[in-house]
C-alpha cells in the first residue's frame, strides 16, 4: 500500500513540473475566453481536422459586422462542401451536387450562454492543468489540460492564442491518451484587413429562408426517466422540436452536460421513417458515440462526445415516466 | 398537413404507403399538378438544370399523347434510375429550404449482449457501414448545444460535413 502512495505521489510531483494545476476560476476564465475569442475576432486561416484514420484540410473565415458575425467554412480535400453562417441562420451547401440546406439555430442556446451555472460543475469532473507555452501556427500558444477524474467522459487539451484566447489546437483524448479527434490551424490570420471576398460562395442564389418557420421549440418535461443517470451529467434541456424534412413530426431533445462533454437524447416515434438507422448498433465518429434502441412504439437515439459506456448506459435506462 | 406540405413530402418519399394512392389521385387535379411541376421547377433552378420546356407542356404532352394509338405489347424491362429519388427529394425539400445533403458514413461497432461496448478506439472498430441522413440532423442539432462546439466556432462544423458521401454512394 505504501509503494502505491508512494508511486500516485511522484506521479502527482512528475505532473506539478509540466503543468500547473489551475484554481476552478482560473481555469474557467480561460474557457470562457476561448469561447469568446471564437465569436468577437475577426480572423481566417487553414486547419487540419484529423478523426481516426482520416486528415482533411479546411479553410476558414470569421468577420464580425455591424449586422453580427458571418464565418464561413470550406473544405479543401474531397468533395466540396461549404457551411455559411450569418448570426443563428447555417447553410450548408454542396457545391457539386448543388444540394444545399439551411438551417436556423435556436438564438441563445449556444456555449455559454446555455451552461452559465454548469460552467462551474467543470471543476467538479476534470482537473483543470495549465501546460507550456508552445507555438502553434506561428502564435505563441499556452496549453490547457482538463484531465477527467473518471473514466465516464474523455480528456482535453486545448492550445489557446496567449495574445487574444483563439482556440489554435484541441485534442479529444481517450484514457489510454490515444487523440480521437484533433483540430489544429496550420496558417492563421488574427485581426487585420480580411478581405469579405473570402465569404463568397459558389452558391447560385442567396439561399432561400425556411418557408415554414420552424414551431418554437417548447419547453417541457418529456416524462422520460435515466433510471442510471451517469455521474456528473446533469439535465440541461428538454424540448419538443420540429423535424427538419418530415412535416408537422415532432422530435423529443433532451440534452445532459457535465460542462464540456454534451449528450443529446432524440425520441420518435418509430412510425416516422427512419433511413438506415442500425439498431442495438454502435456507431463512432471521431470522438461522438451514437446509439439507437427501440423502447416501446418510440426510437430512442442517444449521441455524445463521450465513451462509448456513457452512452450506452443512458439509452439502456431511458424509460417513459410510470413504467 | 395542408396540400403544398403533403406535396413535399411525398417529394421527400415521407408519405405512408396507405397515403400514396391518395396523394396520386390528388395530383391530378391541375391546381395541384400546378404545384408538382412548380416544386420541380424550383430544384431544377437551384441546381442549375432548368429545363428548356415551355408552360402548359404538361397540358399539351398530355393531349397529344391522347391521340396516340395504344399498342398492346409487352412492357420492356426498364431498368429503374437510380437518381430518380434523389432528383425528386432534393426538389421538393429545396422549397422548403431543408435539402438533405447527404448521407453520413460512421464506424460502426458491435454492442455485447450486456449491452456494454468497448471504450471506443481505432482497433475495436467492427465495420463500415452508412447511416440515414437523420444522423446528420442528429449531429447538427447537437453541434448547437455542445461546449466543446462553440469553442471551435464554424470550425466545428467540419464534424457535420466531414466523411458524407457523396450523393451516388447512397
Amino acid at each position: 500500500m505504501r509503494r502505491v502512495l508512494v508511486g500516485v505521489a511522484c506521479c502527482c510531483a512528475a505532473i506539478q513540473v509540466q503543468a500547473q494545476v489551475l484554481s476552478p476560476q482560473e481555469g474557467l476564465n480561460w474557457l470562457q475566453r476561448i469561447a469568446g475569442a471564437a465569436r468577437q475576432l475577426n480572423y481566417a486561416g487553414t486547419f487540419v481536422y484529423q478523426h481516426g484514420d482520416t486528415v482533411e484540410t479546411s479553410r476558414i473565415v470569421h468577420l464580425v459586422e455591424p449586422t453580427g458575425e458571418i464565418e464561413k467554412l470550406e473544405t479543401l480535400d474531397g468533395p466540396r462542401r461549404e457551411v455559411l453562417r450569418t448570426n443563428d441562420v447555417v447553410v450548408t451547401y454542396h457545391p457539386d451536387t448543388k444540394a444545399l440546406r439551411v438551417d436556423r439555430r435556436q438564438p441563445g442556446r449556444s456555449f455559454p450562454q446555455l451552461l452559465p451555472d454548469q460552467l462551474s460543475t467543470i471543476t467538479d469532473h476534470y482537473e483543470m492543468r495549465r501546460g507550456e507555452l508552445e507555438r502553434v501556427a506561428g502564435f505563441e500558444a499556452q496549453s490547457l489540460m482538463l484531465v477527467p477524474r473518471d473514466g465516464l467522459r474523455y480528456g482535453h487539451k486545448f492550445w489557446a492564442d496567449t495574445a487574444t484566447g483563439l482556440l489554435l489546437k484541441a485534442k479529444v483524448v481517450d484514457e489510454r491518451a490515444h487523440a480521437m479527434e484533433l483540430f489544429a490551424f496550420t496558417q492563421l490570420q488574427i485581426g487585420g484587413h480580411i478581405s469579405r471576398d473570402l465569404l463568397k460562395s459558389g452558391m447560385p442564389m442567396p439561399p432561400p429562408l425556411p418557408a415554414v418557420q420552424p414551431l418554437p421549440d417548447a419547453q417541457t418535461d418529456s416524462g422520460w426517466i435515466i433510471r442510471d443517470q451517469p455521474a456528473g451529467f446533469r439535465k440541461i434541456m428538454d424540448v419538443r422540436r420540429a423535424r427538419a424534412g418530415v412535416q408537422g413530426a415532432m422530435l423529443t431533445h433532451i440534452v445532459l452536460s457535465d460542462g464540456l462533454a454534451a449528450i443529446s437524447i432524440f425520441i420518435e416515434p418509430v412510425s416516422v421513417r427512419a433511413r438506415g438507422v442500425p439498431e442495438g448498433r454502435l456507431i463512432q465518429q471521431g470522438p461522438i458515440h451514437i446509439f439507437m434502441r427501440v423502447v416501446g412504439d418510440q426510437r430512442v437515439t442517444v449521441l455524445g462526445e463521450t465513451p462509448a459506456h456513457t452512452v450506452v448506459q443512458i439509452a439502456n435506462s431511458l424509460v417513459p415516466k410510470g413504467r | 398537413m395542408v396540400e403544398r406540405e403533403r406535396i413535399s413530402a411525398f417529394m421527400d418519399g415521407e408519405l405512408g404507403d396507405d397515403e400514396v394512392d391518395g396523394q396520386v389521385r390528388r395530383l391530378k387535379s391541375d391546381e395541384h399538378a400546378a404545384d408538382w411541376a412548380t416544386y420541380h421547377l424550383i430544384g431544377d433552378v437551384l441546381r442549375g438544370e432548368r429545363t428548356q420546356l415551355s408552360a402548359g407542356f404538361t397540358g399539351r404532352f398530355s393531349a397529344a399523347l391522347a391521340q396516340e394509338p395504344t399498342v398492346l405489347a409487352p412492357p420492356a424491362a426498364v431498368p429503374r434510375k437510380r437518381n430518380l429519388q434523389w432528383y425528386a427529394m432534393s426538389a421538393a425539400a429545396s422549397v422548403a429550404g431543408i435539402a438533405v445533403v447527404g448521407w453520413l458514413a460512421f464506424l460502426q461497432q458491435p454492442v455485447g449482449s450486456d449491452g456494454t461496448a468497448g471504450t471506443g478506439g481505432g482497433s475495436s472498430v467492427a465495420a463500415v457501414a452508412q447511416a440515414g441522413p437523420e444522423m446528420g440532423e442528429y449531429l447538427r442539432v447537437h453541434q448547437e448545444v455542445s461546449p466543446t462546439a462553440a469553442m471551435h466556432g464554424v470550425a466545428s462544423y467540419i464534424r457535420t460535413v466531414t466523411t458524407q458521401e457523396s450523393i451516388d454512394g447512397r
